[in-house]
């Protein structure tokens, strides 16, 4: 028999609507794989197995009565520590936060997740307030001494080692793709507006976006329905995401690409071979693989980090008044340097954005496409040791320095943004991202479940077993 | 290498204190000369983004 933690959301939510599995077996066993798997990569900030247990037996209470409350009524679920979860402490990677007590109430999206039946399992570490400076205490999975991700690094490492079917993140510039990538699964950063970011410890309160993390494509459809403002899915969706991502395309699949602008990101050759080995697949289902010039995506950079930096220093004023030598150095540097930005050029961003969206959008329509196609990093998780700690640093063909400038443009925009799993050459994985329009989150789901449908991606999960492997880099 | 000037130091100690803030200053120096350098090009492809953008506004 397959065991439980193996299933993806919509497998385990298809079981629990069959009745072949309960939610607390399915919780349990990842609490089980937890206990596992965690004292090899520290992927968890918190975890309350008890309060888990006791929400699964209600979900079980409610299915058995009839009254389950969809398909996330019974899934175990995760939350970087950036987002409140009631009787939770939200401590966000900070010794500023160590001696938070516990929320007194959800955030919006777990409000809405445990509305849908989500259990919740527990908090994942992040980097401090999700800026990436740091080092968490979470390992890269597959290989101790390489990087495991942005800043969404605990959601991502829980489901890629299969602790949790699906988790929920943080991206201001790239944090639930970038660990998505580096991980092997599914990450979405969903259109602006879908998901109240009300209860989060945001960067910047524009660009910000909570979304899932998952193991598989329609995993991210599901969440995304439990988690998004309702009446928002039902404009954007004519109702369910997941609905909307299996139903048949209008007409043909056709995606865009600039490989010229992969060159100037400084995308190293295994990574571009395995994003086009991707693009054959889908071209092989039919799909078409459209050449554009896209160069002006290259204009997000520079205004994100102008709009995200700069609407950090209200976000964080009060924190730093009262605590400012218990932030890392780093966090500071990056909040200061948002405090010095004139005032001229962060309104110039702000006003750059629509424009900016409207040129993708009319690229995207003028050439009938449903995706922008790019890798999402430019390189495979670089070894600790040695990698640039900027994010915008230019490097080798082993720097991330490219990676906010590849992804940016969809938190400026608001566009959605889609990291899925596309090879793993060297036992390192590759992400390729989607670019697509305005509430076309439903869309990129489902080009990423036709290209997980003839080219399944959890062939290998990292520490199955986990005896003996990766063993704890500190120890 | 860059240092402050009077009046970012001025922001940032308002921000961090005054001692944090002479700590972390070379450090900040650095960043936000950084970003000042990309600004010109920012701010020329930004103007042009919206100049095209209300070009073509319906």
């Amino acid at each position: 028999m397959t065991e439980l933690w193996r299933l993806g959301v919509e497998d385990a939510s298809q079981a629990l609507a069959d009745g072949s599995l309960s939610s607390v077996d399915l919780v349990r066993s990842s609490i089980e794989r937890i206990a596992a798997t965690d004292p090899h990569v520290h992927a968890w900030a918190f975890v309350d197995a008890d309060a888990a247990l006791a929400e699964a037996r209600q979900s079980d209470a409610r299915r058995r009565a009839g009254n389950a409350r969809g398909p996330m009524d019974g899934i175990p679920v995760g939350v970087k520590d950036v987002i409140d979860v009631a009787g939770m402490p939200t401590r966000g990677g900070s010794e500023s936060l160590a001696d938070a007590g516990p929320a007194e109430r959800d955030a919006v999206s777990v409000a809405r997740l445990r509305d849908a039946g989500g259990v919740l399992l527990g908090k994942a570490h992040t980097y401090e307030f999700a800026f990436g400076q740091g080092q968490p205490p979470t390992l890269n999975p597959r290989d101790p001494a390489r990087y495991a991700g942005g800043s969404s690094i605990g959601s991502g490492v829980a489901v890629a080692v299969g602790d949790a079917p699906a988790m929920l993140g943080t991206d201001t510039g790239g944090s639930i793709r970038n660990p998505a990538s580096v991980n092997g699964i599914v990450g979405l950063k969903p259109s602006a507006g879908l998901v109240s970011t009300e209860g989060a410890i945001t960067i910047s309160r524009t660009m910000d976006a909570i979304g899932p993390l998952t193991a598989s494509a329609l995993g991210c459809a599901i969440v995304l329905d439990a988690i998004a403002d309702p009446a928002a899915r039902d404009r954007a969706f004519g109702g369910s995401v997941a609905d909307s991502a299996l139903r048949p395309p209008a007409g043909p699949l056709r995606i865009g690409v600039d490989r010229d602008l992969w060159s100037r990101w400084g995308v190293g050759e295994p990574v571009r071979t395995a994003i086009d080995e991707s693009l054959a697949r889908l071209a092989d289902t039919g799909a078409e693989i459209v050449e554009l010039d896209l160069s002006f995506l290259d204009a997000a950079l520079t205004a994100g980090l102008v709009v995200s930096l700069s609407e950090s220093v209200p976000e964080h004023r009060s924190r730093l008044r009262a605590a400012a030598a218990e932030y890392l150095p780093g966090t500071r540097v990056m909040i200061a340097t948002g405090a010095l930005i004139d005032p001229a050029d962060v309104q110039l961003a702000l006003r750059m954005r629509h424009p900016l969206r409207r040129r993708i959008e009319r690229a995207l329509s003028a050439a009938g496409l449903t995706a922008i196609a790019a890798p999402t990093l430019p390189a495979g998780a670089p070894l600790l040791a040695t990698m640039a700690s900027e994010l915008t640093d230019a490097g080798d063909g082993e720097s991330l320095g490219s990676a906010l400038r590849m992804l940016s443009a969809a938190n400026l925009t608001g566009l959605p943004g889609l990291g899925i799993p596309s090879g793993e050459p060297d036992g390192r994985p590759i992400g390729m991202h989607l670019l697509g329009r305005m509430y076309g989150d439903a869309e990129l789901i489902a080009v990423a479940h036709r290209l997980e449908s003839i080219s399944p991606w959890r062939a290998r999960v990292p520490l199955d077993p986990v005896i003996s492997q990766a063993p704890d880099a500190r120890e | 290498m860059s240092a402050l000037s009077s009046g970012d130091l001025e922001v940032v100690a308002e921000l961090l204190g005054a001692d944090i803030a002479g700590e972390d200053a070379p450090a900040i120096a650095a960043a936000i000369t950084d970003l000042r350098a990309s600004l010109p090009e920012f701010r020329a492809i930004a103007a042009e983004l919206v100049r095209a953008g209300e070009a073509t506004d319906d």
